[in-house]
């Protein structure tokens, strides 16, 4: 047993989340994670340590994924490429809240593709000089 | 039969602008979104028999890396044929949208499934795509009923509409269920209720937008 660092209350050592307040605690054991191998903690320690994902990186990650297209698709691979890293939760956190952001960005500018669209017909027809400027949608 | 036609089309004016140039006929009635979005929404319906039907409703892992750079790249051609069409620099017919449509269709849900169970502090066994070969059934299956749609030889218009309609709700209460799954940490009846509920309002704005929108996309359709 061991104490949540969010509430204080006594835990398993091999839970990921706490009973009584909800926070991600991270297990005791990383085993399951970082592989087979013996004496992978300490080399994931060092992992942590030297390859940590900079929050400026991961701010610029994230802004490029709000591009269309061609943002979102580094967005996603960029997010399968950091869920898919082991003994690092915090690169696997990210990657997963990056792919979650570009789908939601996906669906998002999809609808507004939509309403683009209808908006940019109101304005033509609001102004009917610019309409023979646009011949395809006559 | 005619109260769900009606239907059909009120949820259809949420999410598309149903313009009859560029809506697939069935059986002599329009279908209730465009070529654009019944290819997209008949992509999403596929990929999710295909992961209900391999078991694999509970995959937790995306593909692998190169598999997912192919469904990117599958992504492609929606957008491009979008922007050229818009743009006016070439003009595109139905087929060219369900088809591109489609292909865009089927990449969504495996990124999608896959993220609400991955977990962050144990290993990720079952991705949501194993192999080339079941990409490549996908795709020709997609394609396969793209092209029965389109030439109208399944000339059932409610099965295809009720598909359409399904698939368009349950993506979005399955967006908002992964999203609210990593805010909430409750039972999981509370989770689903909570997404339901988001999702209504999401419709509910989606709704007075399109109202709002109603007399210029008339006006689309007399010009």
């Amino acid at each position: 047993m061991r104490q949540c660092p969010f509430c204080g209350e006594l835990v398993e050592d091999t839970t990921s989340k706490c009973p009584f307040c909800g926070s991600d605690i991270k297990p005791q054991q990383p085993t399951d994670i970082s592989g087979e191998n013996g004496g992978n903690q300490n080399s994931a320690q060092v992992y942590d340590v030297n390859n940590k994902l900079s929050n400026g990186m991961k701010v610029f990650l994230s802004m490029i994924a709000t591009i269309p297209l061609v943002g979102q698709l580094v967005g996603i691979i960029m997010g399968i490429v950091f869920m898919n890293s082991e003994n690092d939760p915090d690169r696997r956190a990210f990657g997963k809240a990056l792919l979650i952001g570009t789908l939601v960005i996906f669906f998002v500018s999809c609808l507004c593709c939509a309403a683009y669209f209808v908006w940019s017909v109101a304005f033509i027809s609001n102004n009917p000089d610019l309409f023979k400027n646009f011949p395809q949608l006559q | 039969m005619n109260l769900f036609y009606e239907i059909c089309q009120k949820a259809g004016a949420l999410v598309c602008h149903q313009i009859d140039s560029r809506t697939i006929l069935i059986d002599g009635k329009q279908l209730p979104i465009c070529a654009r979005d019944t290819g997209i929404y008949i992509g999403m319906f596929i990929s999710l028999a295909f992961l209900v039907f391999k078991k694999r409703w509970k995959c937790d892992k995306p593909p692998k890396l190169s598999l997912a750079v192919a469904l990117c790249l599958l992504i492609i051609p929606m957008p491009i044929d979008g922007i050229m069409s818009y743009t006016g620099i070439w003009s595109t017919n139905n087929f060219q949208r369900i088809i591109t449509g489609v292909l865009f269709g089927i990449t969504i849900p495996l990124f999608l499934i896959p993220l609400s169970n991955y977990s962050i502090w144990h290993p990720n066994k079952k991705p949501s795509l194993n192999s080339w070969i079941e990409l490549l059934w996908l795709v020709t299956i997609a394609l396969i009923i793209c092209i029965f749609i389109y030439f109208d030889l399944f000339a059932n218009w409610w099965s295809v509409s009720l598909i359409l309609i399904a698939t368009f709700v349950f993506m979005y209460f399955r967006l908002f269920y992964t999203i609210i799954v990593h805010i909430l940490d409750t039972d999981e009846i509370y989770r689903i209720v909570v997404s339901v509920c988001v999702e209504l309002c999401f419709f509910a704005f989606l709704y007075a937008l399109s109202k709002l929108l109603e007399p210029y996309i008339e006006l689309y359709k007399i010009i």
